[in-house]
């Protein structure tokens, strides 16, 4: 046992040793193996190295499958593959009142909101029942903390139009489901954000840096929670109990009621299970698979976008994404204010950027293409070609071609070639243009060069509504 | 606070995070220069910094923290 790793832990010290402790707690070697996928609707890239120390503790070694970027619904209730083969042993499913993407509002009358909070509640539940049914193991579900902000004030608890009563009737439907089925099991951060301090625990900051959801020196305190569930489930709580007894004896009454808790997640009793679990179905009943297939989600989303050549406004933002995107970076070529500016002066070039829209908001610029024409060849070269990975799946790429295409085409132009550079982070895309049509003419370890005829083109995008222009 | 002593107290903080006792960071030290220096490492840095000098970035500032000579420019702005 490490003792940094023990309650009440420093957390900054923990998240600035991290990389020394899972060392040192790895020179042991009594550990069971656990595969645990963390499904995501924000960033969980600390979170998950931090509950892999404590369950390193508890004597367990995980290994982790994290999901895209804020994609946990879809990689829960799709195909998917790669979790598939991982065969996940648990899922954690870490969201927050961020990915709640509807509140009411204050002109909805009560069946309205009565409506919403049950649709709100079926996708989740939805997933839930898709995961037991494909991978049939624990499922950790976060319930939702209250949002940082009063807009009614203390009405907001007691109002039906509130924020926090919204959020405690979505969290008591969890309940229920969590009463009504088995290796179901609620990570209470209602409670640990109350605990921590909901003003630290939701400081913005950290979600316009970096898309957390809660403060990153408030993640050890969520981790902890989530190992104590997990090391409960795989029955290693009784050699812990023995230490936690301790810590009553010496450290008092707080301690125990704060988190020297026994995690108790086998508590059950049919009897009184029965009738909430005829409520579910009737509740479950209702809930038709809202999407039976991935297009019709999209089609859901009803998204828009606007194509067009470089623009004064948004030169900044290029050259911010050009900087910053590695993974769905087919080139990787890092490009300036000043470049960006010059090539959008510069007719010898095809430069355009996207910009996606959908019901629940603006993304703003997410995608960049950039074309150098060759007269010669009569080839459009892709020098840069790159999405930002908070619209990956949304088959934007496709809309993008297509725009491509026909200017490539209005330049008379014949060939459109790409071109993909391998580096540390940009797997996802190697295969890209062979996904988009394009055929492979030559073909090293570290690249590989594309070519597509546009004579032959046929527009692939009709599920995104494109606005163009210049 | 001088801006050497400022360079070592980051200095402990890179070789703590990084887990590389060999690290000698200087004014031109950036994310390339350093293994494992991403995005994902920089917010613990942010947090690390925060915690050590008790200031606190804004979002302005964060994106001149790439380079360690900036750092320890905007440390120092702050705490004098």
């Amino acid at each position: 046992m490490n003792k940094l790793l023990e309650y009440p832990f420093d957390s900054q010290l923990l998240m600035k040793k991290k990389k020394s402790i899972k060392r040192e707690l790895l020179s042991y070697d009594t550990y069971i193996e656990k595969r645990i996928a963390v499904l995501g609707g924000s960033t969980t890239s600390e979170i998950k190295d931090m509950l892999e120390l404590f369950l390193l503790n508890y004597g367990i070694k995980p290994t982790f499958y994290e999901s895209e970027y804020g994609r946990y619904w879809q990689e829960a209730v799709f195909f998917n593959e790669a979790l598939e083969k991982f065969a996940p042993e648990v899922v954690f499913i870490h969201t927050t009142n961020r990915n709640i993407d509807q509140f009411p509002s204050v002109r909805d009358s009560q069946e309205e909101i009565d409506e919403l909070i049950q649709k709100q509640y079926r996708q989740f539940a939805v997933m839930w029942d898709k995961l037991r049914e494909k991978y049939g193991c624990p499922i950790i579900q976060n319930n939702f903390e209250p949002p940082l902000f009063r807009l009614l004030g203390n009405k907001e608890v007691s109002d039906i139009h509130g924020r926090i009563n919204f959020i405690n009737r979505i969290n008591d439907l969890m309940y229920t489901y969590a009463r009504t089925h088995t290796d179901f099991y609620v990570n209470d951060i209602n409670y640990l954000s109350a605990v921590y301090g909901l003003d630290q625990w939701a400081d913005p900051f950290y979600w316009y840096m970096y898309k957390y959801a809660l403060s990153l020196p408030a993640v050890p305190h969520l981790a902890f929670n989530v190992s104590k569930i997990i090391k409960s489930i795989f029955g290693k709580n009784k050699k812990a109990m023995v230490v936690d007894l301790d810590n009553t004896l010496w450290k008092g009454v707080m301690d125990i009621d704060r988190c020297g808790f026994f995690e108790v997640t086998s508590f059950s009793d049919d009897d009184t299970r029965r009738n909430d679990m005829y409520m579910a179905n009737a509740i479950r009943a209702k809930a038709e698979d809202a999407f039976a297939d991935y297009e019709e989600y999209l089609c859901s989303l009803e998204m828009s976008a606007e194509i067009k050549n470089f623009d004064e406004i948004y030169m900044q933002r290029i050259s911010q994404l050009t900087n910053k995107t590695n993974q769905f970076n087919l080139t990787t070529r890092r490009l300036s204010y000043a470049e960006i500016c010059t090539i959008a002066a510069d007719d010898n070039y095809i430069s355009l950027y996207g910009k996606l829209t959908d019901k629940y908001g603006d993304n703003g610029v997410v995608t960049v293409v950039i074309g150098k024409k060759n007269i010669l060849s009569k080839t459009l070269d892709i020098d840069v070609w790159l999405m930002s990975c908070r619209v990956l799946k949304r088959k934007m790429e496709y809309a993008m071609l297509d725009a491509v295409v026909e200017r490539a085409k209005a330049s008379g132009l014949q060939k459109i070639r790409g071109y993909y550079f391998k580096t540390k982070k940009n797997e996802l895309v190697a295969d890209f243009y062979e996904e988009m049509g394009f055929s492979n003419i030559q073909r090293t370890e570290d690249e590989s060069i594309w070519e597509l005829e546009v004579a032959d083109y046929i527009p692939q995008n009709h599920i995104i509504t494109v606005l163009e222009g210049n | 606070m001088s801006r050497e002593y400022v360079t070592d107290a980051l200095n402990k903080i890179f070789c703590d995070i990084f887990d590389d006792e060999t690290i000698r960071i200087n004014d031109e030290t950036t994310a390339k220069d350093i293994e494992g220096w991403d995005s994902l490492a920089q917010i613990n840095l942010i947090v690390q910094i925060e915690k050590e000098f008790k200031i606190k970035f804004n979002l302005n500032e964060v994106e001149a923290l790439a380079r360690v000579g900036n750092i320890v420019d905007i440390i120092i702005r702050k705490i004098n």
